[in-house]
């Protein structure tokens, strides 16, 4: 079948920045058509990352904490895993959220089409269906949200299905005895640690000396200390030469300062970081401008060198996070309108949903640091906080990253069993240009672990309640 | 690449001057800090530097203009190629990315065992030994507690300088201090964007330093100190700025080699402005809804002042701002130019006779408003008397000629530490009334503004805390002010904080007259020529010069038997010599 057909807005891309672009255009009235060749709208974030991994989590953390009720006279026994169940949780969580965005779709009108969408030109798309039909729709705008894709680097890609990328690992296919874990970064910890959760051995490689690079090292050692003993082995500086699949496992050659050395696996998972979705769907017949790393040119209005394309999301550039995604969503949709929008966020939250969570926004220390930017920091142990101890979790961390002559908050940095929720908080101060003040003189309900960050503000001009540090961070 | 030079703030709450005179003509060329102008504001003439290096294309603006802050005076075909629009980034953390399996992750040179000693010292970091010399803004430092913004006193150093870590850069007066300025950077200034007057908010840049990557200036700092958030404005080719290739790209550790193309506006896409992009200081401090509005209504967040802690702008910041500009006098369209309306519009006075029309400049003007509003608020009274100072001018004369090289004593030095005597006896003399709460506001500070008659009109330089000066001093300063109020070289800064004035017409002539108080004062001392008059004193007539005094004051604050005893007291110690030292 073939056919013309024109929409004001087509939003090639259904994930966390496509469908909010979508939805957010339809309310201003266009006529709007959103295009994603899944069998389910939501992208990689609802139907392969964020989602089901935090599902997963969920599962591995009520585990943990299982354990460690064993220490206060709690005592549950192992927990008997039936995987076939978990599998089911974590697919009715999707599928529960996908289908709701499909409802929220056709209740704002929005025509949804299942097909892959390749430019024809500026304002034209080709449509292949999954039954091999095509068409072509034309539009006044497009909007670019086709996200990012893992690395699988050719020297990994052994044609094994044993040898997974983050998609694969969440399908949740068995619990192997062994898993290798390549790459310390987020998606790698948040999966090897349900993995362990489960049962699994769980090595993970990194190649340069910490894990979660970017974050800032007194966030990252509390969790390391954990997985230290959750995880077989933590191996830093070590690269993964080659990969070789036997009968027996997959065989992992692994090289670091100390020489070479040979592990066998019954899984590896390859979690080296992800690109961006660029290619393939015919950008080159467009004016869009992608960059040496596959990200597409934008400006602050999500506007791309091509007058009739915006772009949003992971396309569009780094950081790869949903949120990013959803904000730069309604910036494009500010452009269409001509309203006054613009991407100017000064804290865009990262969060590693690992056990304990790390959590920052703004500027880190490590920034600071590498800026030559003068900043005061104060760090609030978790030690100090009732709450925390009531959790019997005082290994965490909140710290405050601020400019010394207002005292403005520029950064917040969390790790501890909450810190995904907490930095919430944070954002709203960095992006606000609240002072540590501020932050001092609002009430913090108490017990609860957001107190610290209260305490972190207090030692910014003062001595925290809960903690007494002779000239600690306080300047001349 | 041609840029636009803009008329950039003088001083506060000035926003508009009178261009006084221009310094360049289309092809010259010119350095960062060269003076490409003067303008006149309502007190004080200030020249303006030009932070650009070019030749000028053009000059837009011609003496005797009044231009608004922020206008154009120049087109400057730039030498080097400062790339001012690369887009400022917002801080982001980096997580997700080809993160792991590469090998040029930054590596951190933390972890320091000490987990709590937290301070960022950036003295020590390791990376820095990769630079070769990067340039860094030093932003004014807290003074002290309880200052959130600082007049800048002198300026010590120039674009050119080489400076130790720990050099005086400047000096700047609080309300309570002049306080030195050390900048703890060391190496060459690029340019400075301060000077001598302007008031400026804790945080404002002061320097562009190029650093010396010298371990022994220990202070090594990267090209993007200000804020994460930055993209450096200046043209620092050899540090190893974060390409702008994506407004929302982080300073990633990828391998992968980034474009440096900043992001190009196509054609007939929406026409949002980028207010509060391309510069190089840390953004605003707003949140994004007050960012929405300044962008929809086109106002540079950093012209507004923010009213929350910490100079927080809110909503409210910025429609005040906008309502201010609104009500703003725009220049010489009509009878704004005041800001007073006449209560009848004046009559054609070419049907009597020829007129000739001649603007009043800034100090002119600013002086009718001034006075219209004492006029409206004060009820005046003016209480005169003479003073017999026929032994103080004797001995003054005496003192003048033998000491040739003092400071010249004049009458007005003389009265100014009468006044104060008569002021320290009768404190409401030295008040301002604060209707809304009722009370007598009493200065216990001693600050003598001083009449200085000049070519551009009357201005008011003021004498701080007269009290603790003798009169030399008194009199050294005043000749200093005065000579600089005539070549029109004031501060801002000496022209405010009066708690008594003096105006003294004695050297031009005339018997009495009625001066007008100089509100918020409470009262004002007139001089007029002395005159020698024949005096009975005990059956004889004996010749005695007479200085005659017209004290005007606020009635609402001081009654008349109170202001006739000030006059008494004050004319009594120009009399006994012994009252007044």
């Amino acid at each position: 079948m073939s056919g013309q057909q024109h929409a004001q807005v087509v939003i090639l891309g259904g994930g966390p920045g496509g469908y909010p672009a979508a939805f957010a255009a339809a309310d201003h009235g266009f006529q709007t058509v959103l295009i994603d060749e899944g069998e389910h709208p939501g992208g990689v974030c609802l139907n392969r990352g964020c989602i089901p991994s935090k599902a997963l989590l969920h599962a591995a953390k009520l585990i943990h904490e299982v354990r460690e009720a064993a220490e206060w006279g709690l005592t549950f026994g192992d927990p008997q895993i039936d995987l076939d169940r978990l599998r089911g949780f974590r697919t009715q969580v999707v599928g529960s959220l996908t289908g709701g965005i499909e409802q929220l779709c056709s209740a704002r009108g929005i025509e949804r089409i299942q097909a892959r969408g390749t430019f024809v030109d500026s304002t034209t798309l080709k449509l292949a269906s999954a039954d091999g039909s095509t068409r072509t729709i034309t539009f006044d705008h497009g909007i670019v949200a086709t996200g990012s894709l893992p690395v699988m680097p050719g020297l990994f890609d052994i044609g094994d299905s044993r040898v997974m990328d983050s998609t694969g690992a969440l399908q949740l296919p068995d619990i192997p005895s062994r898993l290798l874990v390549i790459g310390g970064g987020y998606i790698g910890l948040e999966l090897g640690t349900v993995y362990a959760a489960l049962g699994s051995a769980v090595t993970v490689v990194e190649m340069t000396d910490g894990l979660l690079p970017g974050a800032d090292r007194d966030l990252v050692r509390p969790l390391q200390k954990i997985l230290t003993q959750r995880f077989t082995d933590i191996l830093l500086k070590t690269r993964v030469a080659g990969l070789t699949a036997t009968d027996s496992g997959i065989t992992a050659r692994l090289e670091n300062e100390n020489g070479e050395s040979e592990q066998t696996f019954d899984r590896v998972l390859v979690s080296v970081g992800r690109r961006p979705n660029s290619s393939g769907f015919g950008l080159e017949q467009t004016q869009v401008h992608v960059d040496d790393r596959g990200f597409i040119r934008v400006d602050r209005h999500q506007r791309t060198d091509d007058p009739h394309l915006l772009a949003i999301g992971d396309v569009a550039g780094e950081p790869m996070l949903a949120h990013k995604a959803t904000r730069e969503a309604h910036v494009a949709i500010d452009t269409l309108l001509e309203e006054p929008g613009q991407f100017d966020c000064r804290a865009i939250p990262a969060v590693v949903f690992t056990d304990p969570e790390l959590a920052w926004c703004g500027l880190t220390e490590t920034e600071a640091k590498a800026q030559g930017q003068d900043v005061v920091v104060t760090r609030f142990p978790w030690a100090a906080s009732g709450r925390a101890r009531t959790l019997a979790r005082t290994e965490g961390l909140t710290k405050l990253i601020v400019e010394p002559a207002k005292q403005r908050v520029l950064g917040v940095g969390i790790v501890g069993p909450g810190a995904a929720e907490m930095i919430a908080e944070a954002v709203l101060a960095v992006e606000l240009g609240a002072t540590a003040r501020d932050l001092a003189e609002s009430i913090h309900a108490h017990p609860t672990l957001s107190e610290t960050i209260m305490e972190a503000a207090e030692g910014v001009f003062g001595q925290p309640t809960h903690q007494y540090k002779p000239r600690s961070a306080k300047r001349k | 690449m041609t840029i636009e030079f803009k008329l950039q703030e003088v001083s506060e709450g000035v926003e508009s001057v009178d261009i006084a005179e221009i310094r360049v003509q289309p092809g010259d060329v010119i350095t960062p800090g060269t003076v490409v102008c003067e303008v006149e504001t309502d007190k004080a003439v200030a020249e303006i530097e030009c932070p650009h290096a070019g030749t000028v294309k053009e000059v837009l603006v011609s003496p005797g203009d009044t231009v608004p802050i922020g206008a154009p005076l120049l087109l400057i075909e730039e030498t080097a190629a400062a790339d001012s629009d690369a887009p400022q980034e917002p801080a982001t953390p980096e997580i997700s990315t080809a993160d792991s399996g590469t090998s040029s992750v930054s590596a951190d040179s933390e972890p320091a065992a000490a987990a709590d000693t937290a301070s960022a010292d950036a003295g020590t970091d390791a990376a820095s030994s990769e630079q070769s010399a990067s340039v860094v803004e030093f932003l004014l430092p807290a003074v002290s507690e309880d200052v959130t913004s600082v007049d800048v006193a002198e300026v010590l150093v120039s674009p050119g300088d080489r400076i130790a870590a720990g050099t005086v850069v400047c000096e700047v007066e609080t309300d309570k201090a002049v306080a030195e300025i050390e900048c703890p950077h060391a190496g060459t200034i690029e340019s400075v964007h301060i000077k001598a007057g302007d008031h400026i908010d804790i945080g404002a840049p002061l320097l562009t330093i190029r650093t010396v990557p010298d371990a022994a200036a220990g202070d090594p700092k990267d090209s993007q100190s200000g804020s994460a958030a930055q993209t450096p404005a200046v043209s620092s080719p050899p540090s190893p700025a974060p390409s702008p290739a994506q407004p929302v790209s982080v300073p990633a550790p990828s391998p992968a080699s980034q474009t440096a193309a900043a992001p190009i506006r196509p054609a007939g896409s929406g026409g949002a402005n980028d207010a509060d992009v391309n510069t190089a200081h840390p953004p605003p401090p707003a949140g994004p809804a007050t960012r929405r509005l300044a962008r929809k209504l086109g106002v540079d967040l950093r012209q507004v002042t923010g009213s929350a802690r910490g100079g927080r702008i809110v909503i409210e910041d910025v429609e005040v701002y906008v309502r201010s500009r609104l009500a703003a006098p725009q220049g010489r369209s009509g009878s704004l130019a005041t800001g007073i309306v006449p209560a009848t519009s004046l009559p054609d006075f070419s049907q009597f006779g020829p007129v000739e029309r001649e603007p009043l400049n800034k100090i002119y003007r600013a002086a009718a408003v001034g006075l219209h509003e004492s006029w409206l608020t004060i009820p005046h009274v003016t209480q005169h008397d003479l003073a017999d100072v026929t032994e103080l001018e004797t001995a003054r004369r005496r003192y003048v000629q033998a000491n040739p090289n003092a400071p010249k004593i004049t009458m007005t030095a003389i009265m100014i530490k009468a006044v104060v005597g008569a002021l320290k006896a009768f404190p409401r003399f030295n008040s301002s009334l604060d209707m809304e709460t009722g009370e007598w506001v009493i200065k216990k500070y001693y600050h003598i503004g001083v009449a200085v008659d000049t070519p551009k009109g009357l201005v008011v330089p003021v004498i701080r805390n007269c009290d603790q000066k003798n009169v030399l001093q008194v009199a050294a300063e005043l000749s200093d002010l005065a000579e600089r109020a005539r070549n029109r070289r004031l501060k801002p800064s000496e022209m405010r904080g009066a708690s008594f004035t003096i105006t003294n017409l004695g050297g031009i002539g005339g018997t009495s007259f009625t001066p007008i108080v100089n509100y918020p004062e409470v009262a004002i001392l007139g001089l007029s020529r002395g005159q020698k008059q024949l005096r009975l004193e005990n059956g004889e007539l004996v010749e005695r010069i007479m200085l005659p005094l017209s004290l005007s004051y606020d009635h609402r604050a001081i009654n008349g038997a109170d202001a006739a005893r000030f006059i008494v007291k004050l004319s009594g110690s120009l009399t006994n010599l012994f009252e007044l030292f």
